[in-house]
């Protein structure tokens, strides 16, 4: 299957790229760069007025996943503004004359911003007022106006985690872990996270190109679909990795509150079975050890 | 006397509302980019001449940090204005709408101690339709009509819970927004990134929902835009307006003079400050019954062309409810349609109308017209 990836130089566009091509795709990377990981790759900035006109020249793909972030965290505006609502204007307008059958956007649990129930479902207020959350919430409805021309499921996803990936929670404790070092959780380790090692998310997207759902656009959470705290993410990474660092719980408090998806409506769609927490920490473990 | 910077400050309503602001003795400069499509290449035509004039785009971030120099209040009009086209321009209107905004507020926040005040235009489409009562289910909010209820020339809507046919009644500003268009989608940005960046700072900021404007100035040139302008642009051609769906769909059509008396009052009081206020009438009038005042007024026997088609993203009814108007800013409409036609048909008589035949068959092109 002939398959776009944007975003394909980050965590999970490159996995996703080496998933795909291993499972015998035509992986395209529209990328500034070239992606190693991709079959082949187009330069484009998706950031550039002209972007548009660069895609329309394209031969045109069955499946576009659009996987291009600027991450949460620190900056500017304007680069989340550029990064997450720009880039998918640009690819929408370049694909409306040759639409693909199917569009996959990796959007993230963070448009909840901060919800007044947990677990969220989908029906829960999105935007919020962090840049981040709220620019990736405007690219999701850039992308629901777009369902006449093409199928399209927005994959709402919690942090991620893996080998290679520096930036979640998780590979900040399995670092410490690794060395052996002291593990301190903040807030007594009784917050309540929610993330995914990245394998689970590729199976979600083979099932969303394999059997999309009905529905012409579709959003779905990601996510653990439990309760997990971060004493049991620690525990459990600790035992995996064999490790021997001590967990220490402290008293001090985190702007962090407690998150975790209700995740009903992607297993009912697209028969998404999230490992369980020890099953993904022994994975993940496997890959930190090669 | 304040320095203010109104941003498309040479368009329709930014002109409009530069005249208030130098009749009460401020002090204006306008940054306007004289788009072609509005400005038909022309150069600033309503531009007043006591207004301090600087022509660029407010994506070009040095030109905006030089506008905003020694402003102490912004009124943010710029924006690209075009539901149907902003459907395949998408590029076009999120630059313009989305990234234009970033750059004025990133500028606004580097000099945050001198500006009091961002008055931000936003639109009644970032409700998608309007409020709705179902008779057994009470108030509800529907979303577009799906496309089968189209396909089979079912116009009215149907309540989501129960399906019975629901009634419009006035949309106030709880209504949870359900934006339809790519045009929809970047006016509610806008007004977001102004409110939470306006709340993170302490820059009091007003957003002005506004429902449909009409009034002289109105650029005929600009087939894209406003159902009074494209509808007298027609029958000044001779033409039938064209009307989607059976044409009665209902709108709220306010005189651009009561959008200026909003904007006004939003400078004047504190009590706006970081909310969002639609700006209406209240009262709502039929598409068809709009095209007949307006043929009538033009002295053209042309009935409108119904064409029982529809558009892609269109509502149905949206009237506002302009109670938060009245409480906040004391705003009450002054100018009843009846009065506000004839006006606006002298300005029409003056102009040289484009065809808007074109656009038309540009959304028809695009398959947004079924």
């Amino acid at each position: 299957m002939n398959i776009w990836i944007t975003g394909c130089n980050g965590f999970p566009g490159t996995r996703l790229a080496q998933h795909l091509v291993a499972n015998q795709h035509d992986v395209t990377a529209l990328s500034p760069q070239d992606c190693a990981a991709a079959s082949q790759s187009v330069a484009i900035d998706l950031t550039a007025n002209d972007s548009p006109r660069v895609i329309e020249k394209l031969a045109p793909p069955e499946v576009v996943i659009h996987a291009y972030s600027k991450e949460p965290g620190p900056g500017e505006l304007l680069d989340f503004v550029n990064a997450n609502v720009h880039t998918t204007s640009n690819l929408v307008e370049g694909l409306t004359q040759q639409p693909p059958r199917l569009i996959i956007y990796t959007s993230t649990l963070g448009v909840y911003g901060r919800p007044s129930v947990i677990p969220v479902d989908e029906a829960a207020p999105a935007g919020g007022t962090v840049p981040y959350g709220a620019t990736k919430r405007w690219a999701e409805q850039l992308l629901e106006t777009f369902q006449r021309y093409s199928r399209i499921i927005v994959l709402r996803l919690p942090a991620l985690y893996g080998a290679d990936q520096q930036e979640s929670f998780i590979d900040s404790l399995a670092r410490t872990a690794q060395r052996d070092e002291p593990i301190e959780l903040l807030a007594r380790g009784e917050l309540v996270r929610d993330a995914l090692h990245i394998s689970d998310v590729l199976r979600a997207i083979d099932n969303c190109i394999s059997q999309p759902p009905a529905e012409r656009f579709t959003i779905l959470n990601l996510g653990c679909g439990k309760r997990i705290t971060t004493m049991e993410y620690a525990r459990a990474l600790v035992e995996a990795l064999g490790s021997k660092s001590d967990i220490i719980p402290v008293d001090r408090v985190t702007s962090d509150f407690d998150f975790y998806a209700d995740i009903s409506a992607a297993r009912q769609q697209i028969a998404f079975t999230p490992m369980s927490l020890a099953e993904s920490m022994k994975v993940y473990a496997d890959e930190l050890r090669k | 006397m304040r320095n203010i910077l109104v941003t498309g400050g040479a368009g329709f309503i930014g002109s409009h509302i530069v005249d208030a602001l130098i009749d009460r003795g401020h002090r204006v400069r306008v940054l306007d980019a004289l788009v072609e499509q509005v400005h038909g290449g022309a150069g600033p035509q309503h531009l007043n001449p006591k207004a301090e004039f600087l022509q660029g785009d407010v994506c070009d971030a040095d030109l905006v940090d030089r506008a905003l120099d020694g402003i102490e209040v912004i009124y943010h009009k710029a924006a690209e204005v075009g539901v149907g086209q902003s459907m395949y321009e998408i590029g076009r209107y999120v630059r313009a709408n989305d990234f234009g905004t970033a750059v004025l507020l990133e500028a606004i926040v580097k000099r945050r101690p001198q500006i009091k005040k961002l008055v931000v235009a936003s639109s009644m489409s970032i409700y998608g339709e309007g409020a709705y009562a179902c008779d057994k289910c009470g108030p509800v909010q529907p979303k577009l009509r799906p496309l089968s209820q189209l396909l089979d020339r079912d116009w009215e809507i149907n309540c989501p819970q129960c399906g019975a046919k629901a009634k419009p009644v006035p949309t106030n500003e709880d209504k949870p927004l359900f934006p339809s268009s790519v045009y929809a989608i970047s006016k509610q940005d806008q007004e977001q990134f102004c409110l939470v960046v306006g709340r993170a700072y302490d820059i009091p900021v007003v957003a002005l929902r506004y429902f449909n404007v009409y009034g002289p100035r109105q650029a005929l040139s600009n087939p894209y835009t406003g159902v009074c302008a494209i509808f007298s642009g027609r029958l000044l051609n001779d033409e039938s307006p064209m009307i989607f769906e059976d044409g009665e769909q209902t709108r709220d059509f306010v005189h651009v003079s009561d959008i200026v008396q909003a904007n006004m009052l939003a400078l004047e009081t504190d009590k706006a400050d970081y909310e969002a206020v639609n700006i209406g009438t209240g009262s709502p009038i039929s598409v068809s019954d709009i095209s007949l005042m307006l043929a009538q007024g033009l002295h053209k026997d042309i009935k409108p062309q119904i064409t029982a088609k529809y558009r892609e993203g269109d509502i149905r009814h949206c009237v506002a409810d302009i109670s938060r108007a009245r409480k906040l800013l004391g705003y009450e409409p002054k100018v009843k349609l009846a009065d506000g036609i004839p006006e606006l048909l002298e300005w029409v008589r003056q102009q040289q109308a484009e065809n808007t035949t074109q656009a038309t068959a540009e959304l028809e092109q695009h398959q947004l017209v079924r």
